[in-house]
């Protein structure tokens, strides 16, 4: 166990659907760990069972050695986690400065905290002068940078990404996979990143862990991932 | 996936006092454009005829019930339809609090106290509920208090009403207080929606499910709006038991709130001077022209879906859409 | 005393069991709380009593007029006021409750505030079973809510447009992809719901008196069951209908007359802490 983030035999059920039984896993400081599993395997349910969007039914999570499930959403913000989400979650009548304005504000500024000026934000993420635009006139990769801009401003020790690279083109994706790696280098953030999308996820991720049916499956380094039987024959199953 | 901005939204004229937050419009100027206002309105309570002054004191004493609305409806978002159940109390409690002995100056933070201790447990109790169903919760919550009250003849004398035991030395000192407390409820309501509580609401009124994960405190944000909604429309209720000497079980039916809703959809949700338009516009015109009741509800109905449909802003989005027109050359804010 | 209690309920349960069921219908389709539907039962009602006595109509056949302006009265609200209220869903109930009072008034205003009678031919009989007294036209409510609902069920399991009905409360978008039209459905359904409405009124006016606000206290109750039922469950709200009058009907005997509805609203209180999906459904509709 890393110390960092651990997850212990967390379950949750929505009414006679088990979205995650029993899961086991560690993240450590400063990584980049992905997610993936085939449709409905309960990733995103992991993910909002992270960012205390849902109440774990069963099990426990611990961040930098404080407990925060049980916690709410708002709450476990204040712990240091943001997410993003698979639809576009954003102050759509409002400027994107203002989201970014907003977010910042959720947490009260303590010394050795990055800096969130709007602009530095939004140039980390490749939207540097786009602060004044209103959100519902972003395109859809605008978005969903606009997100990851978002949760930054919180300033998160740990982000969660849901399906961030859904819909953009390889130029994007690629693009987007580079903002990522300095967001981990630049701001120490840890990421966990669940993706459908193989080619952006195996590039960026140090350790990826492979989901099925609600249950851990694998674990292990992209190469091992790809080798394992047990995921091969989840998807090619499919 | 996402909303379009629309012209016609209602939400838009509340959308851009987030961004306003930035920009900012010198506040010192805003209150005292709402100190002179004050002035003015209680001039005109003061030295018109009997009629039309009791017109303007029916009207400011709703604009204060309606700026406390404007709180949680307006900055929020949520069509409280319970604002009637306040504005009973109000009336009801401070009336009963003097019966009791309380000097009226006493009486009356005591009746918002009351007020604001039942805005906490509905909103508590209804917390749980999504969207709509939290209106619909209220809006029932309301009807139970009218009910409880209605059948507790021991305390309210039921349909018969309570008689008000009058608070202040003279008409004229009334007449400064309701003036005045319409300006600190216009003013207290400016206050509000630049202050960190109403930006918060504003948040959640633009995307709940964010705003709880942006790091706002959703549930007691919204509990905060509806207790001060709560104590104002009290405050309202106080005031209309001083000025009418006898108060009834009417004060409290479901259609008062559902019509102090109205008023403040058709001035402008979410703007300081759309509970004063709104009110203008709902209490003044069926008063002046002296409808009977069944027309002035069926009025006040017809006008809200009137509204929703070709205005969502109220009055003051079309005031808006006017002083654009009127200078072409100034930006958005 | 007891079994009289229970005669009461049953009778009280067939009338929020035949509201329950033309709410839960509506909330199926549009999720729109339909207080309007208070509305159309007082216009019916409103209807039927001029029909059968300004018009000289007799009185089934007014009956029969009422449940037709019911059912068209109930189509236009949606019409004219539901649909904007499908992307702005928290304004569902201001919206619901501007038509009610609409509705309401529009009665005040054509028929005026007095207190009148519907009064079917067997107004003043009584039933004796036994150690229990049932107005006859209670015994007609139960009948009425029986085979009314009888029929819904017959309608929406059996017959084509029935089965779009159901479809399109599960899944718009899935019965939408299927060619199902949505306009038409929601039509049918607040047709339905209006016809549902004026039963009650000629059901619910006898044992009531007719005026612009009758309806309106049922309200509360009329939700509760379709809470209970599980949003767009119909059998379960007709259920639900009969316990929640056996539940009010004991506690009106038993507890005080006055504060019958505090019953129904402590009901929904404990289904918000308890179970928002209702006792007999475990949909995803939930209200908390």
């Amino acid at each position: 166990m890393s110390g960092f983030l651990e997850v212990e035999g967390a379950s949750k059920a929505f009414g006679g659907i088990h979205a995650v039984e029993d899961i086991d896993f560690a993240v450590p400081e400063g990584e980049i760990c992905g997610v993936i599993g085939p449709n409905g395997s309960g990733e995103t349910t992991l993910l909002g069972l992270l960012s205390g969007t849902y109440r774990l039914d069963r099990g426990a999570i611990h961040l930098k050695g404080r407990r925060i499930d049980g916690l709410s959403a708002h709450r476990t913000v204040q712990e240091g986690v943001a997410r993003t989400f698979q639809t576009s979650r954003l102050l759509f009548r409002s400027p994107l400065a203002a989201n970014l304005a907003a977010a910042a504000a959720a947490r009260p500024i303590a010394s050795g905290d990055p800096a969130t000026e709007p602009a530095e934000l939004l140039a980390l993420v490749g939207l540097a002068g786009r602060g004044g635009t209103v959100c519902s006139s972003l395109s859809n990769s605008e978005q969903r940078l606009a997100m990851v801009a978002v949760a930054l401003a919180t300033r998160p020790h740990l982000m969660l990404l849901d399906e961030p690279a859904v819909g953009m083109s390889p130029g994007e994706a690629a693009a987007l996979a580079h903002v990522i790696r300095r967001i981990r280098d630049e701001r120490g953030a840890t990421i966990i990143i669940v993706e459908h999308n193989m080619h952006f996820l195996m590039g960026l991720a140090e350790r990826i862990m492979a989901m099925n049916a609600g249950r851990k499956l694998a674990e292990g380094t992209p190469a091992e991932i790809r080798r394992d039987p047990g995921v091969i024959a989840a998807y090619l199953g499919a | 996936m996402h909303e379009r901005v629309s012209g016609r939204s209602a939400l838009d004229a509340r959308g851009a006092l987030v961004s306003r937050l930035l920009a900012g419009l010198g506040p010192a100027r805003d209150y005292l454009g709402i100190a002179l206002l004050g002035v003015v309105l209680w001039l005109l309570l003061a030295e018109t005829n009997a009629f039309y002054s009791s017109v303007l004191a029916a009207i400011l004493i709703w604009t204060i019930a309606t700026s406390g609305l404007n709180i949680i409806a307006g900055l929020g978002g949520y069509p409280s339809l319970v604002q009637g159940a306040f504005y009973g109390i109000g009336a009801y409690g401070s009336a009963i609090a003097m019966q009791w002995g309380q000097p009226y100056w006493a009486a009356v933070p005591e009746a918002m106290a009351a007020a604001a201790l039942l805005g906490l447990v509905i909103g508590v109790v209804f917390s749980r509920t999504r969207g709509q169903y939290f209106a619909i919760g209220m809006l029932f919550s309301g009807l139970v208090v009218a009910l409880i009250l209605n059948n507790w003849r021991s305390l309210t004398h039921g349909a018969l009403g309570l008689t008000v035991e009058f608070g202040f030395a003279n008409i004229d000192q009334l007449n400064v207080a309701i003036a005045a407390t319409a300006t600190l409820a216009l003013g207290f309501f400016r206050f509000v929606s630049r202050s960190r509580l109403g930006w918060r609401l504003l948040t959640i009124l633009e995307n709940e499910d964010l705003a709880e994960h942006i790091g706002v405190p959703t549930t007691r944000t919204k509990l905060t709006g509806l207790v001060l909604s709560a104590a104002i429309g009290a405050l309202a209720g106080t005031l209309i038991g001083q000025y009418n000497g006898t108060i009834s079980p009417d004060l409290f039916d479901y259609f008062v709130g559902f019509v102090m809703f109205v008023a403040l959809s058709v001035g402008g949700a979410g703007r300081v001077l759309g509970p004063l338009l709104g009110s203008v516009f709902i209490v003044g015109v069926p008063n002046l022209l002296n409808l009977p009741s069944g027309i002035g509800l069926l009025l006040a109905g017809l006008i809200f879906v009137g509204v929703s449909i070709l205005l969502p802003g109220g009055f003051m989005s079309a005031i808006d859409a006017l002083l654009l027109r009127l200078r072409p050359k100034a930006g958005p804010p | 005393m007891f079994a009289q209690a229970v005669a009461n309920g049953v009778v009280l349960g067939a009338l929020f069991a035949l509201l329950g069921a033309g709410l839960t219908l509506t909330y199926g389709v549009l999720q729109v709380p339909n207080f309007a539907q208070a509305g159309v039962i007082t216009l019916a009602a409103y209807t039927m009593l001029w029909l059968n006595q300004s018009a000289g109509w007799s009185f089934w056949l007014a009956v029969g007029g009422g449940l037709a302006v019911g059912g068209v009265i109930s189509v236009l609200t949606a019409r004219v006021a539901y649909r904007f209220v499908r992307t702005r869903p928290l304004a569902a109930p201001v919206v619901a409750l501007g038509m009610l009072l609409i509705l309401d008034n529009i009665a005040l205003v054509l028929f005026g505030g007095d207190h009148v009678s519907l009064s079917p031919p067997y107004a003043g009989d009584v039933i004796h079973l036994g150690p229990v007294n049932v107005p006859a036209v209670g015994v007609a409510l139960v009948a009425t809510a029986a085979l009314a609902l009888l029929g819904l069920y017959v309608f929406l399991q059996r017959t084509r447009v029935g089965r779009a009905l159901r479809a399109v409360s599960q899944n718009a978008e899935a019965a939408a992809m299927l060619g199902i039209r949505l306009e038409r459905q929601y039509a049918v359904a607040f047709f339905i719901s209006g016809i549902l409405a004026g039963l009650a009124a000629f059901a619910y006016g006898p044992m009531y008196a007719v005026f612009p606000y009758m309806a309106d206290a049922i309200l509360l109750n009329a939700f509760v069951v379709v809470v209970l039922g599980g949003l767009g469950n119909v059998v379960g709200a007709a259920v639900s209908g009969l316990f929640l009058g056996l539940l009010e009907s004991f506690g009106a005997v038993y507890v005080s007359a006055a504060y019958q509805t505090l019953i129904g609203f402590a009901v929904l209180l404990l289904m918000i802490v308890l179970r928002p999906s209702g006792l007999f459904s475990s949909s995803e509709r939930r209200i908390a």
